[in-house]
């Protein structure tokens, strides 16, 4: 299992070396000058564009450009705005209000979807099972933001439900967001989990678990259940990547102050520094969850340990 | 320690409130099971009336091709038939005298893996991947007892050495896939046992190991069964492995019963021209440089079972009586049934 | 080699991308049918010259069952009818409509949706029937466009990775790795924030570039089981070049996997083209993209809802077109669940 974790933390390296080299390509290698990518089609006081090439270094040859740069990133250095914020500075405040929007999408995606799930899979045919499928694919058909202003309308303004913009109402403002930004990856979790417990459910060791004469909530919820959770785990470490595209939209949308929010207002903003810091931090953090979650498959399938 | 000993001099109390076994009655009675699965495709009728007997102590092999019915007759017992799309249209099964087809879900339940246990073919699959070894076992005593964690898996110890594991201690906390097939098929034993089942139920237990390894596994299974007087339920399609160690057998074919008899009857005198056919189908050493003489035509579909014998087709001594009218299952005397027109003629052949 | 086929298979690698949308049955078995056994004399080596071509009709078995067993699934009608719909609306949108969606007048500026205008106007006075249905030429040529050139590149690397193996297929798996690690949306914003105009080619290219991987890993390991096959071993045995076995035998046994999810693809990249040029960094005015009109929809969204119910409804269901018809395709080439 050491062994297991080990070659992955070693897989890792050379791929966050190289993510962050392809950020750092896009930026400061497109044929051009970097500081016109950067900032769009705003023309920077000079002052600004001074600061911008010294941080930088777009003086030094590309390779120490890259490597100024990692060594920035690995110290936690992300950039600035154009007025000389530091970009860690902005994601303070905001991290937080992110972390929680995430948070409560999860939790509610998990219940909801494994749940809806196991109830489709059981049952196979059944109504539940019909009503899963083609609801699974409608949500996911339609476009997180679609979804977005459909809830603000109907639930925030036409019946008045819930709140839709900001966060002056505490929790309560976060449960329509949350809502919306984990629908998607519901619809998704909802449809693994019942494949993948109906295929569990055909199998060999089922067969043998109801031979043993277990009750059958011990054969499907103890037996049939590990083995089905085991690619919904999986789906996690991508669903993070999914939620950080979703948030920037579903903050976006609701105006939750966040980090998404912050790389939307950025780009609206042309600020190119803000938009490559953040998607910098964003990544690692993906990286570092798809490493947990290896850990965690590990721990769930004893048969990839000794890989 | 409650596992192991059958209960052979003690009374067979009715550990199922309300289920008054019988202790007189065989140990198993299996009579005139019907079985069928209603598929998009048409009904397959899987089992077309099937019954054999299994006394204490007894080995009783259960033999025939692919697809012949063996293993859904066994499901049957053990209750563990999908419904849909399979279903039980005729017969009984008689545990004691008393027929599990009319028990409720929860006394079948208490028999199952209790009384009647069942291991399977291959115990890679056949095993949970994500639990070790020894917590299965020990699973049956914490589900079906209520003993403590540590109790069991004392028990699942003891039971991995029974069925000659070597290194219990070490590999009680092992995965599946961390055994060796034959210790895997092993494990798949003691889990089996560890209630003292009265009926063990092994659905091709040796098909998916090398030869060597077959042997050791029925050598074990004949011991244990030495030791606990249960009955032995053994289906398998390979016929050199059940020489050895079975009693009586019951020779399968399109979902019926169509021999019964002693290992020695089946095996010297058929009274079966499928019987006779599977037997000479055997490469024996004297024929070597001969011609191995197979049975014609291949099993029927079974959602098409032919009229009259459904062995007919493929019979060498069919007769106009044949294709016309299926024969009953007809006792023979001394324990010896077969289900065909000519059952005596058959016996009396002389086998070259 | 067997090393590779192990990594292909089952629990024993986690994929860091699953393949588009958890199917609801049971995913398609590796293992398909072979297309046709070379007969024998076929690639006689010796008498090139004479070497006869062999007909590479369409399988018995896998494809020709797949269509007779579509044709009659409904799913597949109707997600085959969604698209068609959508697809003639794109080519000929003046089918559709007699307006001009680019004629605008400010008088019109947010007029309800009446009888002769069904949807009405959206705030620069533009007929908005007209526009979605222009909208749907964008996203149909989007989303074709980028699956088709995913498709392809992730074919030939797939093909070059899955056969070969190696060291090319490990420094590939490396470089899939890295693409890996940035969540599509996020890699979107990036990228395309920084390009200056953004027009058709910029947005498709970014999502070409964003979405192969993943169809690269899905005929990769798809080529792996294939390759594994013994017709292959056959054709390799009878003379065939690397080349002409990856073309003719491995490419139509193990392209299932792709064609499904490139329908569904299809459906997901209409659908990211939308949310970035909602996002603003996607196309550009004046084109005209349903993510744009949204976009633009926000700010009166409460006085009219219009300019967002109707987009979003052509949007939604072009999408559903879409992995409906991945979900159907995955019914009839699946031979499991037979």
């Amino acid at each position: 299992m050491g062994r297991y974790l080990l070659r992955r933390v070693f897989q890792f390296i050379p791929v966050f070396i190289g993510a962050t080299f392809l950020i750092f390509a896009l930026v400061f290698m497109i044929p051009g000058d970097p500081i016109r990518a950067l900032s769009g089609d705003k023309p920077l006081p000079q002052s600004v564009q001074d600061t911008l090439r010294q941080q930088y270094n777009l003086d030094e040859p590309l390779w120490k450009q890259y490597v100024l740069y990692l060594g920035g990133v690995v110290q936690g250095d992300f950039g600035e705005d154009f007025r000389g914020r530091e970009v860690t500075e902005i994601m303070r405040d905001r991290l937080p209000v992110t972390a929680k929007l995430a948070l409560y999408a999860f939790v509610f995606e998990m219940i909801i979807g494994v749940a809806a799930g196991i109830m489709a899979g059981l049952k196979k045919g059944g109504f539940m099972d019909n009503l899963v499928r083609i609801s699974t694919l409608a949500v996911i058909s339609i476009p997180i933001f679609v979804l977005g202003f459909i809830a603000q309308l109907v639930i925030g303004v036409r019946f008045g439900w819930l709140p839709v913009s900001g966060l002056r109402e505490g929790f309560m403002s976060f449960i329509l967001p949350a809502i919306v930004l984990g629908s998607v990856s519901l619809a998704y979790i909802a449809r693994l989990t019942r494949t993948s417990l109906a295929e569990n459910m055909r199998s060999d060791y089922v067969r043998t678990a109801t031979s043993k004469g277990l009750s059958r909530r011990r054969v499907v919820g103890v037996h049939a259940l590990r083995n089905s959770l085991i690619p919904v785990i999986t789906f996690l470490g991508v669903d993070l990547g999914a939620l950080m595209g979703g948030a920037i939209i579903t903050e976006a949308i609701f105006n939750i102050p966040g980090i998404g929010n912050a790389v939307y207002q950025a780009t609206l903003r042309q600020e190119g520094t803000v938009v490559v810091g953040i998607v910098t931090f964003l990544v690692l953090v993906f990286m570092i969850s798809n490493l947990l979650v290896d850990a965690l498959y590990a721990v769930l399938d004893p048969r990839i340990r000794y890989e | 320690m409650a596992d192991g000993q059958l209960l052979e001099e003690q009374q067979i109390v009715a550990d199922i409130s309300g289920v008054n076994f019988d202790p007189e009655a065989p140990l198993l009675e299996v009579d005139d099971l019907h079985v069928e699965f209603r598929l998009r495709e048409g009904v397959v009728h899987a089992n077309n009336g099937v019954s054999y007997t299994l006394n204490k102590g007894e080995t009783l092999a259960i033999v025939g091709e692919s697809g012949s019915g063996k293993t859904v007759s066994a499901q049957a017992v053990m209750g563990i038939i999908d419904t849909p799309p399979g279903y039980i249209t005729k017969g009984a099964a008689r545990f004691r005298g008393v027929d599990l087809f009319t028990l409720d879900e929860e006394e079948r339940r208490a028999i199952r893996g209790e009384r009647i246990a069942m291991i399977f073919q291959d115990a890679l699959t056949a095993l949970n991947p994500v639990f070790p070894v020894g917590w299965q076992i020990a699973e049956m005593f914490r589900s079906h007892r209520g003993t403590s964690r540590a109790e069991a898996r004392k028990y699942a110890i003891e039971l991995l050495e029974r069925v000659r594991i070597p290194g219990a201690k070490e590999r009680v906390d092992s995965y599946p896939h961390e055994f060796s097939g034959g210790m895997r098929q092993r494990a798949m034993i003691a889990m089996a046992l560890a209630l003292g089942p009265e009926v063990l139920i092994a659905d091709e237990p040796t098909t998916a190991l090398d030869v060597t390894v077959q042997a050791q596994i029925m050598e074990l299974l004949d011991s244990l069964q030495s030791e606990t007087g249960m009955g032995l339920i053994l289906i398998t399609h390979d016929l050199a492995v059940i020489a050895e160690v079975a009693d009586r057998a019951m020779v399968m074919y399109a979902g019926e019963a169509f021999e019964n008899g002693t290992i020695d009857e089946i095996f010297e005198s058929p009274a079966n021209p499928y019987t006779l056919g599977l037997m000479e189908s055997i490469a024996t050493p004297e024929q070597k440089g001969g011609r191995l003489i197979p049975i014609e035509g291949s099993p029927p579909d079974l959602r098409n079972i032919p009229r009259g014998c459904p062995f007919h087709p493929r019979c060498r001594f069919r007769e106009e009586i044949c294709v016309e009218e299926e024969p009953a299952l007809r006792e023979l005397g001394g324990g010896r049934a077969s289900k065909c027109h000519f059952a005596e003629e058959v016996v009396t052949l002389d086998r070259s | 080699m067997s090393e590779t086929r192990d990594r292909a298979k089952g629990p024993k690698t986690r994929q860091t991308e699953l393949p588009g949308i958890p199917p609801y049955e049971t995913e398609p078995a590796p293992e398909l049918p072979p297309l046709e056994t070379p007969a024998p004399g076929e690639y006689d080596g010796a008498t090139e010259a004479t070497q006869k071509e062999p007909v590479a009709g369409p399988p018995a078995s896998l494809w020709s069952d797949a269509w007779a067993e579509l044709r009659t699934n409904w799913i597949f009608l109707i997600s085959a009818a969604i698209i068609l719909l959508f697809t003639v609306m794109a080519i000929a949108p003046q089918l559709f409509t007699s307006a001009n969606p680019r004629e605008c007048f400010l008088s019109n500026s947010l007029v309800r949706p009446s009888a002769e205008h069904w949807f009405g106007f959206d705030l620069q006075g533009c007929d908005y029937y007209a526009r979605t249905v222009y909208g749907a030429r964008v996203s149909m040529s989007i989303g074709v466009t980028v699956t088709l050139f995913a498709a392809i590149l992730a074919v030939v690397m797939g093909s070059l990775s899955g056969y070969y193996g190696g060291w090319v297929d490990a420094i590939i798996a490396r470089l899939t790795d890295i693409w890996f690690a940035i969540p599509t949306i996020l890699g979107g914003i990036v990228i395309l924030s920084l390009l200056g105009t953004r027009g058709f080619f910029q947005v498709a290219f970014v999502l070409i570039i964003l979405g192969w991987p993943t169809m690269l890993r899905l005929y990769r390991s798809s080529v792996i089981s294939v390759k594994e096959q013994d017709y292959i071993e056959a054709a390799r045995a009878l003379g065939a070049s690397d080349f002409r076995i990856l073309g003719k035998h491995i490419l139509p046994n193990a392209i299932a996997p792709v064609v499904i999810y490139a329908a569904i693809t299809t459906g997901v990249i209409i659908s990211a083209e939308a949310a970035l040029s909602f996002l603003g960094v996607g196309l550009q005015l004046p084109a005209i993209s349903w993510g744009l009109m949204i976009s633009g929809a926000q700010v009166r969204i409460l006085q009219a809802p219009h300019l967002l119910l109707f987009p979003g409804i052509f949007l939604s269901l072009a999408v559903f077109g879409f992995i409906l018809m991945g979900d159907a395709l995955r019914d009839a080439l699946d031979p499991k669940s037979r």
